[in-house]
């Protein structure tokens, strides 16, 4: 067993979260179907995906721990802010990239 | 006439015709596939911020990391008493919730997880709760292996 900090936890448990969310939307959009992605382009995607949701967890951690989480709770608006800013920064990073 | 109608990537990778060098074409197709990949993914993550179900599971989740972190702490210094992955998984669930330790392994991490969860006066949809379960519970497990 090796041992786990904090922010391993942090972001074991939101890439987790956040990859589920993503396939739910993409899955209940039926997004995939529409565009027609053949099964190469669908296991790149959920690379993709499983990649990007690492990211934000990982820098969701380190703003907790700024925070002095867990020590000190995180309310959920303060909570609802940093991840607002962080997925909106991440997909304006994606949508720039395309230009 | 008959035939797919669809042009995947991957089609147009193998039978399309691209002026230029194949070479160039590989790259233009390569840059194509990113930025569809890309696109859907940035769609997902604006869907995300907008739903106000799937950000609250993201909120939601945070009262719980520290559970489970606790439930790790616990499984933890067990195992390193005793050696016993299964005591150490006992040890975790007895955080939470005593019926949990008669439960077989996986389960019971799950069980005082989903106990926690209800034991908060929180009002999620089902789907949400399940999302919540697994992932924490997934992540005390790994954590213990």
């Amino acid at each position: 067993m090796t041992q786990k900090t904090i922010k391993d936890f942090i972001i074991g448990i939101y890439s987790n979260l956040i990859e589920e969310n993503i396939n739910s939307w993409l899955n209940s959009e039926e997004a995939l179907k529409k565009s027609s992605l053949s099964l190469n382009d669908k296991i790149k995607l959920k690379e993709n995906i499983k990649k990007i949701s690492k990211d934000i967890s990982g820098e969701f951690a380190d703003e907790l721990i700024k925070l002095n989480f867990p020590e000190k709770d995180i309310g959920k608006s303060k909570t609802e802010e940093i991840l607002t800013t962080l997925i909106k920064k991440h997909m304006e990073k994606l949508k720039n990239e395309n230009n | 006439m008959g035939g797919s109608k669809t042009y995947s990537i991957s089609k147009v990778k193998r039978g399309g015709k691209i002026s230029g060098s194949p070479g160039n074409s590989t790259l233009v197709l390569n840059a194509i596939q990113s930025s569809v990949q890309n696109e859907i993914i940035a769609q997902s993550l604006g869907a995300m911020i907008s739903y106000a179900t799937q950000l609250n599971t993201l909120v939601y989740a945070l009262k719980f990391v520290k559970l489970a972190y606790k439930m790790y702490c616990a499984g933890e210094k067990t195992y390193n008493e005793t050696g016993d992955g299964e005591e150490a998984i006992k040890a975790a669930a007895g955080i939470v919730v005593q019926e949990a330790l008669d439960k077989l392994k996986g389960e019971g991490i799950r069980l005082a997880v989903s106990y926690a969860l209800n034991q908060e006066d929180i009002n999620i949809n089902d789907t949400t709760k399940t999302i919540i379960v697994d992932s924490i519970s997934g992540a005390i497990e790994n954590a213990l292996k």
